[in-house]
């Protein structure tokens, strides 16, 4: 092997290598290890050559508690196809003990929040790696302790840092409001006051994309969304003939990188909408048979997906 | 015409039109040089590299689904053709040959155990005993699965 260059050249093999055999070759050598672990150029080059088609690789986690009876039937390899992107599930990969530690946010870039009821803290935990980070601060000192916390993970493209979002829910006047208070990770000290909104969502459900958080909001047919970096909560609403329950489905927003909607109308048909931008939806595949039937395949499953969220609290990841 | 050597001394002559996908030869040709040695890359290797520039050198429409099949053949050779095709391509600064080599080569390690890399590469683990241990504990997922190998090529 010859040495000019040689540096380059394994930079730029290793760059293009699955994140499987990264952590797996982190212990080749100490060179290799701290150009895995710790060189930024490295990290920026193999994110974004992870991120950009037709090399993208996308490794969707299906995280969910490890139960040793059900775990049997669950853990099969399956090929299933969605509107071309074929996938396979994977082994389990992380266990956690349900009792001890449960996820409390949504999932960003491949992090999810995971709260211990021990230590009654929070831990970041990144999918791909299996790291595990406890949060500094506290997220249980206010009014009304909740179990578990009730957190949005998001990452502000401009300022490039993780803000977590904290919601919950006060009684005012009798009516229900759901108050926010923001913080920016390894930059704020202390929580900032936010926003409120004059309802409640549920922040497993919320779904980061692209620098904003979104959640669907099916009494008001409405979609409300935080933009991370200018830290404002606004709202649109559901297509009129459609607005009557909707779901953001996060394993194709997720795989297509645009904000993907099951919305029904009352007679239960059900229309996908993409969102190219926001506020202008691209309906797609109403009434086209064979589509239909992928979308029927493609809703018993989302049907199965509710039925385990309630059961086992499923969520996808992108990593 | 130019004239290449390579360090097993052997002469090649080939059009420039060709060579200025060479980044590096084609800086020599401007530079007026008619006879160019190339200490660092041996003949087996640039016999390959002249017949993926010819290739290469025509690049109408009509051959380009003829460049994509040549291109797929191209990489279906041992690991070690491909490195040392790959530091010759790097000397060389032939983009697009790289661009072609580091996903294959990559395609080709990426399910290999750390001892065939460590082989492959030539490196020598320079972490104790217990440090390794540690590493591997600590990424237990990555050193599992029934699509690991540990063959040499």
């Amino acid at each position: 092997m010859e040495n000019h260059c040689f540096g380059d050249i394994i930079f730029e093999i290793l760059s293009r290598l699955p994140a499987k055999s990264l952590m797996r070759f982190n212990c080749v050598c100490k060179t290799w290890n701290s150009l895995i672990r710790d060189d930024p150029n490295f990290v920026q080059s193999h994110i974004a050559r992870s991120q950009a088609p037709p090399t993208a690789t996308r490794l969707l986690f299906d995280l969910y508690y490890h139960d040793n009876k059900r775990d049997v039937a669950v853990k099969e390899n399956k090929k299933r196809r969605i509107e071309g992107f074929p996938l396979e599930l994977q082994e389990p990969r992380h266990y956690f003990n349900y009792e001890k530690m449960r996820t409390c946010s949504n999932h960003c870039n491949g992090l999810i929040c995971l709260y211990n009821v021990e230590d009654t803290r929070v831990y970041l935990l990144n999918v791909t790696t299996g790291e595990i980070k406890a949060l500094s601060f506290s997220v249980n000192d206010v009014k009304s302790p909740l179990y578990p916390p009730r957190l949005c993970l998001g990452f502000d493209l401009v300022m490039e840092k993780y803000k977590l979002l904290q919601l919950f829910v006060e009684y005012n006047n009798n009516k229900l409001v759901t108050k926010m208070r923001i913080r920016t990770l390894g930059r704020d000290s202390y929580w900032r006051n936010c926003c409120h909104m004059s309802s409640t969502v549920s922040p497993l459900r919320s779904n980061f994309l692209n620098g904003v958080l979104y959640w669907v909001h099916c009494p008001c047919s409405r979609i409300f969304y935080f933009d991370l970096t200018k830290e404002e909560l606004q709202s649109f609403s559901l297509p009129e003939e459609y607005s009557h329950f909707a779901v953001l489905d996060s394993m194709q927003t997720a795989l297509r990188g645009k904000l993907v909607m099951h919305c029904f109308n009352t007679e239960i048909n059900f229309s996908n909408y993409i969102y190219d931008e926001l506020v202008k939806p691209k309906k797609v595949e109403e009434n086209n048979p064979p589509l239909m039937e992928n979308f029927k395949e493609e809703n018993s499953y989302r049907e199965n997906f509710v039925k385990r969220s309630r059961e086992r609290k499923i969520l996808f990841c992108i990593t | 015409m130019i004239t290449l050597q390579s360090s097993d001394k052997d002469v090649f002559e080939i059009e420039q039109s060709i060579l200025i996908q060479s980044g590096t030869i084609k800086n020599m040709v401007e530079d007026d040089f008619t006879f160019i040695p190339l200490p660092s890359v041996d003949t087996e290797t640039l016999i390959k590299i002249i017949e993926y520039m010819k290739k290469h050198a025509d690049k109408t429409d009509s051959k380009e689904k003829n460049i994509k099949e040549f291109d797929k053949d191209f990489m279906k050779k041992t690991l070690n053709e491909l490195f040392a095709l790959v530091f010759a391509a790097n000397y060389l600064h032939i983009s697009s040959l790289l661009e072609l080599l580091y996903p294959s080569i990559a395609d080709r390690i990426k399910d290999k155990i750390t001892e065939a890399i460590r082989q492959i590469f030539s490196i020598r683990c320079d972490f104790t005993p217990e440090e390794e241990r540690r590493i591997i504990m600590d990424n237990k997922w990555a050193h599992e699965g029934t699509e690991i190998e540990g063959t040499l090529d």
